[in-house]
């Protein structure tokens, strides 16, 4: 049985052989056919030899049978080996390895990349998208597969970039931050800057572009930022600039009106047209003050006042501006608790709001409310991210009938230069400024506004004291008077009549030059007979400060008060490093300069 | 009685496994199917030869010529396909 097993095997075998070296060598190389033949021969001459044995013609090869068939495995796996070619196939291996890698290394930088990456074919339609679409547009990449870039984009914005980017596909050329806006799913708009490569086929055919797509909203915003700071550092400049002239104009004004006040009878029907005329003055006075503020060259004076007064003044002066087709309504407590604060500014804030306010009511009319009350507040009254204390506060509301404030836009109408007025209506900073200013005196301000229904702005500021600090009485009536001295220096002519004739006025003896160095030899010989010099900062020849520098040379103990219209070059602080006892803004009011004279004297 | 050749062989059969599992990872081992085959049948020859020699010595030694005579029919299926192959790409490659 065994035998004709073997004589099987032996048949087989030996016509495996034969097949080995009838195989034709193009398809299967000369090695192969070598180890192939061999190892099948190896076992032909195993069976030959069992198969002899069986036939007890000779057991001559069973002693070399068993090392024989040693040489079947290596000549075997050298076969397959050199057959399959796996040289080669290792060699792929590391290959294949190696473009894994690198595409992992990709597909890392594809998908954590800041920027979108995107590719499309030639009809501009989306390919890949990198995950990246989701932060920058909130689509799913399998959302934009299909989509053209024009789909995503706002429509105004659509046919500008169809058009340059027609022209890109023409020339098939390469391009670099194309700006184009897109709509984020949530409707947002997002500004985005593309570039891109064209893939070109072997055949010089266009077949797509691969490309990056960076949101640069943030950039374009601060780029904006920053060119209305620049427009609002120059309108500072210009306003710093005409301030000092204004401010002298300003001081002949109100100065010449006190003075004519005071030489007319009391029941003189002019009187009531000179306060006007001080009432515009000061109106004026403030205006620039404003300007100041705005553009951050004016210090704030923080005093402690009733604001029911200042913010019934600032409605009584918005009603002239304000169409008749808007009602305006008060509601103000007078008892309404103390602030500290700078009364400019709390007129700003309202001035802002109702400015707001009445923009939003122009084109339809309305009812614009002013209401001020106080109110104690709680920790869980105030907005989340507010750090004012519980306490007593006022409560100024300024209340339209208006459009309302759109939900989307409610966070960012706080936020600099976020205006949705019409183009040379606002500058986007009148909110940010009140918010700026209501922070800064550790108030805060909330919004109540729905679509369609008006809009309610609460600022809260908070209450005083009145045993903490000093109330300042605005409107004290009695005018200091004295009789000192005084060396009374401006270069304008009729700033110097009109300090005379104030100081005149209150008593005092003057002596007046319209010229520093004229007033600094007047000082040279007579400095022992005056007991209080004002200067004004701006003349020419010499400055105010440089002045004040040599008169304390000759007498160090001379008091000296500096007055100026606007100064960039000198500072109160330094002012008084210099060695002067007050700086005066113009324009001077005889009130003010009644007090301060007497002030500076008394200290001295 | 065992012997040093067969223990020597079956370690070379068994490291050969490990290089032909290696080959079967790639798809293109259609045609060497058949030596594959073969090769496990003598692998199994082997293994009886060893067995044989510890016990059921004539049923093991039935069962080790069967699988030479098992390998040498696949090692003439795996030719013949080989032979096949290379014609059938030859007429391919001509047309």
């Amino acid at each position: 049985m065994i035998a004709i097993i073997d004589i099987i095997a032996l048949v087989f075998f030996g016509l495996a052989f034969a097949i080995v070296f009838s195989l034709k060598k193009n398809k299967i190389s000369l090695v192969s056919k070598i180890f192939l033949g061999s190892a099948v021969g190896v076992y032909v001459i195993v069976q030959l030899s069992n198969v002899l044995e069986h036939a007890a013609i000779t057991n001559y090869f069973d002693r070399f049978e068993d090392y024989f068939e040693l040489l079947f495995f290596p000549l075997f796996i050298s076969f397959l080996f050199d057959d399959h070619n796996w040289l080669e196939y290792l060699k792929q291996i590391r290959i294949e390895k190696a473009l894994r890698k690198s595409e992992e290394r990709f597909r890392d930088l594809t998908e954590n990349s800041t920027d979108w990456i995107w590719e499309i074919d030639e009809n501009c339609i989306y390919t890949y998208a990198s995950p990246k679409i989701y932060d920058l547009l909130g689509y799913h990449p399998d959302e934009i597969i299909g989509k053209t870039p024009f789909d995503l984009m706002e429509e105004f914005d659509r046919k500008k970039v169809n058009a340059a980017f027609n022209k890109i596909l023409e020339t098939k050329t390469p391009f670099s931050n194309l700006e184009n806006i897109n709509q984020h799913k949530n409707g947002k708009l997002i500004t985005i800057e593309t570039s891109g490569i064209p893939i070109i086929d072997q055949n010089g055919n266009l077949k797509g572009y691969r490309g990056i797509d960076r949101d640069v909203t943030d950039r374009k915003k601060m780029e904006s930022q920053l060119r209305q700071s620049q427009k609002l550092e120059a309108i500072g400049t210009l306003a710093g600039g005409i301030a000092h002239d204004f401010n002298n104009l300003l001081s002949s004004i109100l100065g010449y009106t006190e003075i004519i006040k005071d030489e007319t009878p009391k029941d003189s029907p002019i009187i009531e047209d000179l306060n006007k005329i001080t009432s515009a003055g000061n109106n004026a006075k403030n205006l620039v003050k404003q300007i100041l503020d705005f553009s951050r060259k004016a210090d704030v004076q923080h005093i402690i006042f009733q604001p029911s007064s200042i913010i019934k003044e600032a409605i009584n002066l918005l009603r002239a501006s304000i169409p008749t087709s808007i009602d305006i309504e008060m509601d103000i407590d007078p008892k309404a608790g103390l602030i500290m604060a700078d009364p400019t500014q709390i007129n700003q804030i309202i001035m802002n709001l109702c400015t707001n306010a009445f923009h939003a009511m122009e084109k339809t009319g309305g009812k614009l409310t002013v209401s001020l009350k106080e109110v104690e507040l709680l920790k869980k009254d105030f907005p989340s991210g507010t750090n004012a204390k519980p306490g007593l506060y006022i409560d100024l509301i300024v209340t339209d009938t208006g459009p309302g404030i759109a939900k989307n836009i409610k966070e960012s109408i706080f936020d600099p230069y976020f205006t949705t007025k019409d183009f040379g209506k606002g500058t986007g900073m009148g909110l940010a400024i009140v918010h700026g200013i209501v922070k800064g005196y550790g108030g805060f301000i909330t919004l109540d506004s729905k679509k369609n229904q008006g809009a309610k702005f609460h600022v809260f500021l908070p209450v005083v004291r009145k045993a903490d600090h000093e109330v300042k009485e605005h409107n004290n009536p009695e005018l200091p008077k004295g009789s000192e001295k005084i060396l009374f220096i401006d270069d304008e002519k009729l700033l110097v009549e009109l300090g005379r004739r104030m100081l005149d006025k209150m008593g005092y003896d003057v002596v007046t030059s319209q010229s520093s160095k004229d007033a600094l030899k007047i000082f040279k010989k007579r400095y022992h007979e005056f007991d209080l010099v004002i200067t004004d900062q701006t003349m020419p020849d010499m400055t105010g400060d440089n002045l004040s520098k040599e008169l304390l040379k000759i007498r160090p103990d001379i008091p000296i008060i500096l007055c100026t219209g606007y100064s960039s070059i000198i500072t109160e602080d330094e002012a008084k490093k210099i060695g002067i006892k007050a700086f005066a803004l113009k324009p001077l009011i005889h009130q003010d300069l009644g007090e301060l004279v007497r002030k500076v004297l008394d200290e001295s | 009685m065992l012997q040093e050749s067969e223990i020597i062989n079956l370690v070379l059969a068994c490291f050969s496994i490990l290089l032909i599992f290696a080959g079967l990872i790639r798809n293109d081992m259609e045609r060497h199917r058949f030596f594959y085959i073969a090769f496990f049948c003598l692998t199994a020859g082997l293994i009886f030869t060893v067995l044989e020699g510890f016990f059921w010595e004539n049923f093991f030694n039935f069962l080790e010529h069967s699988c030479y005579a098992f390998t040498g029919f696949f090692c003439f299926l795996g030719c013949l396909s080989l032979k096949r192959w290379t014609e059938a790409n030859e007429e391919h490659h001509e047309t």
